[in-house]
């Protein structure tokens, strides 16, 4: 996947950050400051969150907003915003955040023509009164609707839109597409709304496979380059995440450092170690001790001092750490240290977009230099093979633009669907193959381990026979790699 | 700032219909919608109404305590019961209907004005 990007960005566009994670990449810097951008969504795929934490932004960083709100009451607006942490109410009384109620009430007749001068005035007077630098006018549709005469809607439309305008006001509109129908014709009213905007994006949801994936796409963005790709993005306790499938490569370097597996005789067969920063496969069958081998990684890993970010999808963290104690690889002083961290995640729980923002979100908090992921063939059961593919790439992106170390173990159980997610995917977009399978031997089974692949280091493409012990993984007949290959 | 239309008697608890008129300022919409009022007023509900202007322009605090979006904006207040009938008014016989007045037949209509 190539990142594309449509457009240069334009000299004369400013653009106002969002808050929003992983949305001010895909929009190129932000919302295109003293203009207009217009969401369109079906019901609940989040248009009201998103402009809340636009207004949050701002309000926390010196520029006041305005919510005009058509659709919901502004007390349910309040606890709304409460369930994804943004406490409306203290920037309210700090003159930070102002929310106008402006739902049409429900008892009017209409006769004739008439204007929203009144509601105009009162977002004037706010404007002036707290230096509001950004509106959002939530689900404007709605009031834009009660015209018969489509007409008088876009002299309305155009109205507001003028008004604020000229004051210098970076204004979302916010409106509905027809009911839970993704895709569906858009209205004339839709219509007219997306030609006034500067920038535009669509929200939208579907379901598959009993899960629910929420998609953002940029439609277009005036004066600016933004990336056009249909981005997952889920709602989440920190309000809306964007996770932008197509940025790739982004902040790679070269990948000279090298850091120690924690066995040696593994080191010398990797020419010197895993590369930091480098995507890592040691896919096994079951028993091959993949999960000891990434906790001896990890366990040296934070001996240095470096943080380590343990994704557990098979297991819970007391009974991983129990089991690992058997072998000899006792974590618990670099969980204690907070070196490691542990987070045990059940795959079929939420969707691959939610699994993937909160590892994105834990990993912008932790900060860790490695994250091992145990085991990638749970994420089949996530919902959708696409999902589990999607979640692997972006997580290895996520991996390469901050230099964090992949370990992603795999299971080979023979089984079609595993063996062509670790081969078909992983392994073509890992730098670094570790193989982990059994071989019959004259008294029974062998354990063999192999490099398949590792890029930029010369490593052996011997097997090397081991056991598992008491103190982890030992070679058997230790014998020093012989046949060495380099590979650029 | 509220003023009476002329004629109006003092708001009364005999009164059947209490009407505020929202405006804005001199948009055309307003005074077709006070003339259509003036009509109601004289012609159907000679003494059994008041009815009051209120220039939203000129008293935006009077707008806020109601929740007026639009104007023009009719509030009826009728008993405990309230409604609002949004727009220029420009059809009497209409706004006749919706406020629940009867009519003989072509009595009100478009000759009114």
């Amino acid at each position: 996947m190539e990142p594309r990007s449509v457009g240069a960005a334009g000299p004369g566009i400013g653009k106002v950050p969002t808050g929003i994670r992983g949305m001010d990449e895909i929009l190129h810097g932000g919302l295109p400051e003293n203009r207009t951008t217009v969401v369109v969504g079906s019901p609940g795929t989040g248009k009201s969150i998103l402009c809340l934490q636009f207004l949050c932004e701002g309000a926390s960083n010196g520029q006041p907003g305005l919510f005009v709100s058509c659709d919901q009451p502004v007390e349910a607006l309040r606890a709304d915003a409460l369930s994804i942490g943004l406490d409306l109410e203290s920037l309210e009384n700090e003159g930070a955040l102002t929310l106008l109620p402006a739902e049409f009430p429900a008892d009017s007749e209409i006769i004739g023509d008439f204007r929203f001068d009144p509601l105009l005035e009162r977002i004037s007077r706010v404007v002036q009164s707290r230096g509001v630098r950004r509106i959002a006018i939530d689900e404007l549709d709605l009031l834009l609707r009660l015209y018969e005469d489509p007409a008088a809607g876009r002299r309305e439309l155009f109205r507001i839109h003028r008004t604020l305008r000229q004051r210098g006001i970076t204004l979302v509109l916010t409106a509905k597409t027809s009911h839970w129908t993704p895709g569906a014709a858009w209205s004339p009213l839709l219509h007219l709304m997306a030609e006034t905007a500067d920038c535009l994006l669509e929200l939208d949801q579907r379901v598959e496979a009993q899960i629910t994936t929420r998609r953002l796409r940029v439609l277009k963005y005036r004066g600016s380059g933004f990336i056009p790709n249909e981005c997952p993005f889920v709602i989440t306790e920190r309000g809306l995440s964007v996770i932008p499938v197509a940025i790739v490569g982004l902040g790679q370097g070269p990948m000279a450092r090298k850091v120690t597996s924690g066995y040696r005789w593994l080191d010398a067969l990797l020419g010197g170690g895993f590369c930091v920063g480098a995507e890592i496969l040691i896919a096994g069958e079951p028993g091959t001790g993949k999960t000891t081998l990434a906790a001896t990684f990890a366990r040296a890993a934070c001996e240095r001092g470096e943080k380590v970010l343990y994704l557990s999808f098979e297991e819970p963290e007391h009974s991983l750490l129990r089991n690992l104690r058997r072998v000899g690889v006792d974590l618990r002083p670099a969980v204690g240290a907070g070196k490691l961290l542990f987070r045990a995640v059940v795959p079929e729980s939420v969707g691959v977009e939610q699994h993937l923002a909160e590892t994105v979100a834990l990993t912008a908090e932790f900060q860790p230099k490695h994250i091992v992921v145990d085991a990638v063939s749970a994420f089949l059961r996530m919902g959708s093979f696409q999902g589990a593919h999607d979640y692997l790439i972006r997580l290895g992106n996520i991996c390469r633009q901050r230099r964090i170390t992949a370990l992603f173990l795999s299971e080979l159980t023979g089984e079609l669907g595993a063996r062509s997610l670790s081969i078909a995917y992983l392994s073509s977009i890992a730098d670094t193959v570790l193989v982990c399978r059994y071989e019959q031997g004259g008294q029974g089974y062998r354990r063999i381990l192999r490099v398949l692949r590792s890029r930029g280091s010369a490593h052996s493409t011997d097997s090397q026979e081991y056991e598992i012990t008491g103190k982890g993984l030992a070679p058997v007949g230790a014998r020093p790699p012989d046949r060495v290959i380099r590979t650029r | 700032m509220t003023r009476s239309i002329e004629g109006t008697r003092a708001r009364e608890e005999s009164e059947e219909f209490v009407f505020q008129l929202f405006i804005f300022g001199s948009a055309p919409a307003s005074s077709t919608a006070q003339r259509t009022l003036e009509l109601i007023r004289d012609k159907y509900l000679q003494g059994r109404c008041s009815a009051a202007v209120i220039d939203v322009e000129e008293d935006p605090q009077a707008a806020a305590v109601h929740e007026i979006l639009a104007t023009p904006t009719l509030v009826v207040s009728r008993g405990k019961q309230s409604q609002r009938i949004v727009g220029s008014l420009d059809d009497p016989a209409r706004v006749l209907t919706v406020l629940g007045i009867a009519v003989a037949a072509g009595q009100a209509g478009g000759n009114d004005f």
